[in-house]
């Protein structure tokens, strides 16, 4: 209760919902406090003595909770689901018979899944059944096993990324969003009281479904300006499309003094459309700036950045400012078909240059600075997400925007908070709510077709 | 083939029972004209020569009984007054008759060639020796009603002979058909399926453009030859011109295009993992207005007076179109036009020949 008084009204009515064990949905655009909730919740919730576990559905969005006691994991490291590219079957005999993943899902009495927009529609599936498995008596018929889950997110950011098994439907549209999260809650007010953010968050909030007016068109074209100061220097490049942040980055590290250094792939089998962050051939010099394309451990995660100082044998050290110096080996990535099997795989360094990074890599980060190259969207919300990486519109610069280069949202995104439903007086209305045998299954992909 | 064949021959047999009326091969002749195909088909061509092709037949030196006998009867068919002209209509026609009647119907479906059709000379030899219709014209042709057995050979060696001839007659008709056919298609008036299979070839095009220049471009990017890098740099240019002006998304394009109607055939051969091949309306009018020239530029008579020049003068038809060029400039915004890059993407082809 020591912070409850620092929760604006709409932040208070769902810290009521959930301080009643009723699972809910939270969204809302940046600066409504999504996440200055979710921690006043695993406070509060951690005080009273319930384990609460927070998974984010990448490495490095859940950096936000860095330096505060609390741990979080990725969706796919806490269900024990790896890079859910087998069928989903397999992934659930793997998951549950793993002894940490059945502890670790034994003890979390709540579950509060951050960044939900960029996890899927069958991550969400896939995590109900194994938690259907290893559910105790009596509990194996209720969502989620019977433990709370808090869902946050925004909707109006990138959909996932579509995979073998994966359609990269929003979780939203899975057939059990309905049953296991009725209760949904949109974060209107704005915490940050500023005056140019405030312009800037209503200009995002147009943003957001993919319009814009002549106002916030002008405060853009503003944002075209230099950054101040080393703020320039310091600003990672934004571009929608990956060929442009290769030439980008190309650019810069040619402008450096040095030698380039040559890493190549070592490929096997059939890679034709591997999906692998990791390029064929990676091209650095000492001293460039590089990012992690990788989980090392639960803090260097796949998107951390650091400056890369050399390669000696089959190693390349890296340091990163919190951490200092690290050794970095060839990891490798999988082609799997329909059945799971293997067919081919690319073993490479698990780093990149990082002066320009696509949208989709961005999404999660909170980035120093941010110059953003607006092009035409090919998809809904790459705008948005590139200008939510900063916390405020003096670390942006916006260069070649144009209103016309935004698609309008999905409705059923701006809408994601329809068909709300009031919580109950129990939690037979969600959290405790009996699912039937049907609902405890998983739709591949393919088996959407 | 063997089904084709089986077709044939059932088609061939199931006309029914011959009837017992006894007529002259002049008749025979007459009712097979009327029969109400008008094809070509029907009459064989002036320097189809039966005579000439009976004296293929003999045997040189033979060194057999039959061969002589054989050599016999064919002398007496050549030399003596037989109606060989006559009997070679007949041949002509009943062999006609098996290859549109009874098993394309019409000539401009006749797809296979004649060595497909001959390949198989047993079922062939089958077909025609078994025909009571045959029977009854070598009767005629020999006036005989007890044919012997090299002359029922001879008969059904030349009829296959014949049929070979006229399958060959069929595949240069068509072929002829299809060269002399006039092209008076108008691109712009065309049904809304073709309109929007020029949209999608048109996207599909511009997808082929944009794999193999972001190929080259990714390959070169490193390149320390000045040179190479700085044609990397072209292609990657050509690229972010393609993707921010040419390249457009389908839930914009629904809601905007004036031609929404040519959408769904991109839309429906999109491969959802490989990117978009959508294009925006000033692109489609430009591929639209592009086809128009190419069907004018590539009809089958100036192919045969150009021969191997053809394509060359069409791209250089295409080139010296100040129209087309237009359109072209007309879905890229003015800032990008004053910086001619955009002609140069418009002659790109022809650098690369």
């Amino acid at each position: 209760m020591l912070h409850y008084c620092r929760l604006t009204d709409d932040q208070r009515r769902v810290f009521a919902v959930v301080e009643n064990g009723h699972n809910v949905f939270v969204t809302g655009q940046g600066g409504t406090g999504k996440s200055f909730l979710v921690k006043e919740i695993f406070r509060t919730l951690t005080s009273r003595g319930i384990r609460c576990a927070i998974v984010c559905a990448s490495g490095i969005s859940g950096t936000v909770y860095n330096g505060l006691g609390i741990s979080f994991s990725t969706v796919h490291a806490f269900y024990g689901q790896q890079a859910a590219d087998l069928p989903w079957k397999l992934i659930v005999q793997r998951s549950t018979a793993h002894n940490l993943v059945r502890e670790r899902l034994k003890a979390a009495q709540c579950i509060i899944w951050d960044e939900a927009s960029m996890s899927s529609r069958r991550i969400l599936e896939l995590a109900n059944y194994i938690r259907h498995v290893l559910a105790t008596e009596g509990q194996s018929m209720k969502p989620f096993g019977g433990k709370q889950l808090i869902v946050v997110g925004e909707f109006l950011q990138l959909p996932p990324v579509p995979g073998p098994f994966d359609d990269g439907g929003h979780m939203f549209e899975s057939f059990l969003w309905r049953k296991v999260l009725p209760h949904r809650y949109e974060l209107i007010s704005v915490m940050r009281q500023d005056r140019s953010e405030r312009s800037f968050l209503q200009c995002l909030r147009e943003i957001r479904l993919g319009i814009c007016t002549e106002t916030s068109e002008l405060f853009i074209k503003g944002l075209s300006r230099n950054l101040e100061g080393n703020l320039g220097l310091e600003a990672t490049h934004i571009y929608f499309h990956k060929a442009r942040v290769l030439f980008h980055n190309c650019n810069v590290l040619r402008s450096l003094p040095g030698e380039f250094i040559r890493l190549e792939a070592i490929d096997q089998g059939d890679t034709a459309g591997i999906q692998c962050p990791a390029e064929k051939v990676v091209m650095l010099k000492r001293g460039c700036k590089v990012m992690l394309l990788w989980n090392l451990t639960d803090k260097l995660r796949n998107g951390s950045s650091g400056i890369f100082l050399g390669q000696t044998g089959n190693e390349l050290t890296v340091h990163f400012p919190e951490f200092g110096k690290v050794n970095l080996k060839r990891e490798t990535w999988n082609k799997r078909v329909e059945t799971g099997s293997i067919v081919g795989s690319r073993t490479q360094f698990p780093v990149t240059a990082m002066y320009a990074i696509t949208c989709h890599k961005s999404q999660g980060l909170t980035l120093p600075a941010v110059v953003l190259h607006s092009s035409k969207e090919f998809v809904a919300g790459l705008t948005y997400v590139s200008c939510t990486r900063v916390e405020t519109c003096k670390h942006l610069q916006i260069v070649g925007f144009d209103k016309s280069q935004l698609l309008k949202a999905k409705e059923e995104s701006v809408n994601v908070c329809d068909g709300h439903c009031e919580p109950a007086d129990n939690t037979t209305c969600c959290r405790d709510r009996l699912l039937s045998e049907e609902d405890f299954t998983v739709v591949d992909a393919d088996c959407l077709l | 083939m063997q089904q084709e064949i089986e077709k044939v021959i059932n088609g061939y047999f199931e006309r029914g029972e011959p009837d017992d009326r006894v007529l002259d091969l002049q008749t025979v002749l007459a009712l097979l004209s009327e029969e109400g195909n008008e094809t070509i088909l029907r009459y064989p061509p002036p320097d189809f020569d039966l005579k000439a092709m009976l004296m293929e037949m003999k045997v040189a030196e033979p060194f057999s009984e039959f061969a002589r006998k054989q050599n016999e009867e064919l002398e007496k068919l050549i030399h003596q007054n037989h109606p060989t002209h006559v009997m070679g209509q007949i041949m002509w026609c009943r062999a006609a008759q098996i290859v549109v009647e009874e098993s394309i119907c019409n000539p401009d479906e006749l797809t296979i060639n004649s060595k497909q059709w001959t390949s198989n000379t047993r079922e062939l030899y089958l077909l025609i020796t078994r025909s009571s219709s045959f029977i009854r014209d070598l009767q005629l042709f020999f006036s005989t009603t007890a044919l012997t057995s090299y002359q029922t050979t001879i008969g059904a060696e030349l009829m296959i002979n014949v049929y070979k001839k006229v399958i060959e007659a069929a595949t240069a008709t068509v072929a002829s058909r299809e060269a002399s056919s006039p092209l008076n298609l108008n691109v712009k008036e065309m049904p809304i399926e073709g309109l929007a299979k020029v949209r999608h070839v048109g996207a599909w095009a511009v997808k082929q453009v944009l794999n193999q220049k972001s190929k080259y471009a990714k390959e070169n990017l490193f390149s320390l030859n000045q040179k190479t890098y700085e044609s990397a740099c072209d292609c990657h240019e050509m690229c972010v011109l393609f993707q921010d002006h040419i390249v457009d998304n389908f839930s914009n394009l629904e809601k905007t295009s004036k031609y929404p109607g040519t959408l769904l055939v991109t839309e429906e051969r999109q491969f959802r993992g490989r990117g978009l091949t959508h294009i925006c309306d000033e692109a489609y009018v430009f591929f639209l207005d592009l086809e128009a020239l190419r069907i004018e530029l590539l009809n089958e008579n100036k192919l045969r007076n150009l021969k191997e020049d053809t394509i060359n003068s069409a791209m250089e038809a295409f080139e010296k179109s100040t129209a087309l060029l237009s359109k072209w400039c007309l879905c890229f915004p003015l800032a990008v036009v004053q910086h001619n890059q955009v002609e140069s993407l418009y002659n790109v082809k022809r650098k690369e020949n």
